[in-house]
């Protein structure tokens, strides 16, 4: 079982880059290169809050339950 | 004062950790080559047999027996005596070594990584072999020191007596070894929680 984090699709769907998002939401490139490769152990709601209201989603569009 | 970081006391130990360690090695160096050179090499040089006084120090006594009483040592002992330091040499620069690399941490400000965990285990390994060495090479030395006086007005005894002390040093050491593994991952965890 695992979290997947769909960051690129989203950033693809939303037409925005990594670095655009990165200054948008005041989380460095290489923590969010952390989110989008899936090797972050945990996500504080913060970044989780500021991430969708950039991208203009639901933490569901950006997170996926994976059954092993 | 700074305690960790650049110029600061860790960084302070860790140079002079460093220098022991080379002096360390120098020394080790030095030992193994001039004990076997005079005991293999120096045919005329050195005498094959050495009549000396004996001097024994232990617990703040010094004790000094003529070489009236005493055997002359031959150069292969004089050098298996001096070699038998070795193993101990070896595992003092070892644990150095290993408390040098945790203090170049300490100076990077980043403790708290799997590699300190083993070092300090290492190091709690080595502190509980240097114990078990040292009795050994004690009672060693005590069983020579038996042979060589030769008077029956002075009786010598050897007894094996571990330094429980140190020991149990070694054991803290391990236990830190596990609560820095466990501060690792404590840290990994925070490093991937964006």
């Amino acid at each position: 079982m695992r979290i997947k984090v769909k960051l690129d699709e989203m950033l693809v769907k939303k037409g925005i880059s990594l670095t655009e998002l990165s200054e948008e939401v005041g989380i460095t490139i290489a923590n969010l290169s952390i989110l989008k490769n899936n090797k972050a152990k945990a996500i504080r709601f913060t970044t989780l809050e500021a991430i969708c209201e950039a991208l203009d989603c639901q933490p569901g569009d950006l997170l996926e339950h994976i059954n092993n | 004062m700074k305690v960790v970081g650049q110029k600061s006391v860790a960084s302070t130990i860790k140079m002079l950790l460093t220098g022991s360690w080379y002096v360390g090695v120098f020394l080790l160096g030095v030992l193994v080559i001039a004990s076997i050179y005079i005991g293999l090499f120096t045919e005329d040089s050195v005498p094959d047999v050495i009549e000396s006084n004996l001097v024994v120090q232990s617990m703040g006594l010094e004790i000094e027996f003529s070489s009236e009483i005493v055997e002359p040592i031959t150069k292969l002992t004089f050098m298996f005596t001096i070699l038998s330091i070795a193993p101990l040499l070896v595992l003092i620069v070892l644990i150095i070594y290993q408390l040098r690399k945790i203090f170049e941490t300490l100076v990077n400000e980043n403790p708290f990584v799997e590699d300190n965990a083993k070092r300090l285990k290492n190091i709690g390994i080595f502190v509980i072999l240097t114990s078990i060495v040292q009795t050994i090479l004690q009672s060693y030395v005590g069983k020579n020191l038996v042979q060589a006086i030769r008077s029956p007005h002075v009786q010598i005894r050897t007894m094996i007596e571990f330094d429980m002390v140190v020991i149990f040093l070694g054991v803290i050491f391990i236990v830190l070894a596990e609560v820095f593994k466990i501060g690792a991952k404590m840290k990994e965890e925070q490093d991937l929680t964006v």
